[in-house]
């Protein structure tokens, strides 16, 4: 027997939308399959996080050999050094603080884990130092002015103990013994 | 990647795209259906050519498909176990239709073909089916569909000899009504 003529009318697509629209609704969730749209959003997070760290410098390699940290401390004592002036010693200490960690560090032998502690903490003596360093010359002449105003103001001792305590606090001022001095020899540079 | 997955589901049985909707993936339910939906509608349609009807049973058909699967085993096939849910739900529709005393008119509903010559012989067919006895006009359209007859002896629930004689019966009857047409 052949197949006999039947007809075969098609689902219609209103069922069709109904019955997947169901199965869609129904689908079991104890397993995801279908991937959430948050984990795109995560993914794109993610690759820029990664590209933002390759671009960034680099930190210095906690365990890079000695000789180049000493080589960056140098400059550290080198900046700190020179032309010291505050009203205190920290300038001057900061400055010390730095040499002794160069010296540290060139000992044969240091545990990394002690460079790297001596290291910050030149490193912590070089920012004092930026904080503390000395002011520029203009900052002198005005403290000096300052003192030759409470001089002919008449308070003669005040301004004699100004200026002590500033030739103290200055050594590589190189001032004049006396305050007199000092202001006939900015008289005569200005 | 997403057309090779779909390649990929296309190439899959079944029982492996149920399993899959088992797992959430909607989109092997999706396939599935596409795959079965119209062989199932047809199969309801020629068993009761009400299309309202058929409808709501394809509805109930594959709601109860869906409802069933978290606990599918693919321990048979696939189609088999979907015309076996859809017999039944034809099943207890006879059996509502009986008890509200509900008669099938002898003249089904038509479906638009191309060629009126083969819309006048479906008509003739479908009206000789429904003479028949109901189980077995399930067996001649089930074998219409494909299945062997041990497939229609277990969606319907019975032996292999009881439906080689309600197919043979059912022939002979078309054969007296239908006479060399088919």
């Amino acid at each position: 027997m052949k197949k006999l003529p039947l007809p075969s009318p098609r689902s219609p697509a209103q069922l069709d939308e109904e019955i997947l629209a169901y199965a869609k609704q129904r689908a079991p969730s104890g397993k995801h399959y279908s991937r959430p749209a948050w984990i795109g959003g995560l993914a794109a997070v993610s690759v820029v996080t990664v590209a933002v760290l390759l671009v960034l410098p680099q930190q210095p390699d906690p365990v890079s050999p000695a000789m180049d940290l000493d080589v960056q401390l140098e400059s550290t004592a080198e900046r700190v050094v020179p032309e010291q002036f505050s009203s205190g010693n920290s300038a001057t200490e900061s400055a010390r603080i730095g040499a002794t960690a160069t010296k540290l560090l060139r000992k044969e032998g240091s545990p990394m884990a002690a460079r790297a502690g001596v290291a910050a903490m030149a490193d912590e003596a070089a920012s004092s130092a930026e904080v503390l360093a000395p002011p520029p010359q203009d900052l002198l002449q005005e403290r000096l002015r300052e003192l030759a105003t409470l001089l002919e103001s008449g308070d003669t001792k005040e301004a004699e103990a100004g200026y002590e305590a500033l030739k103290n606090n200055c050594d590589s001022c190189k001032l004049p013994a006396t305050l007199q001095e000092a202001i006939e020899s900015f008289m005569v540079d200005n | 990647m997403g057309i090779s997955l779909a390649l990929f589901n296309r190439l899959k049985s079944d029982e492996s795209l149920m399993l899959a909707y088992q797992d959430g993936d909607t989109d092997a339910f999706e396939l599935l259906y596409r795959r079965h939906k119209d062989g199932l509608f047809a199969f309801l349609f020629r068993s009761y050519p009400r299309i309202a009807v058929v409808e709501e049973l394809a509805q109930d058909t594959w709601v109860a498909v869906i409802n069933a699967v978290e606990r599918y085993t693919p321990d048979a096939r696939f189609r088999t176990w979907l015309y076996q849910i859809a017999h039944n739900r034809l099943v207890d529709h006879w059996r509502r239709a009986d008890n509200q005393h509900t008669e099938l008119t002898s003249a089904p509903e038509p479906v638009a073909t191309d060629n009126s010559e083969i819309e006048d012989l479906q008509r003739a067919v479908v009206a000789a089916l429904a003479q028949l006895p109901r189980e077995q006009k399930d067996a001649l359209l089930l074998h219409e569909q494909g299945f062997t007859l041990a497939d229609i002896a277990q969606i319907t629930d019975t032996g292999v000899e009881t439906v080689k004689s309600r197919m043979r019966y059912a022939r002979n009857h078309l054969r007296e009504k239908l006479g060399d047409e088919i």
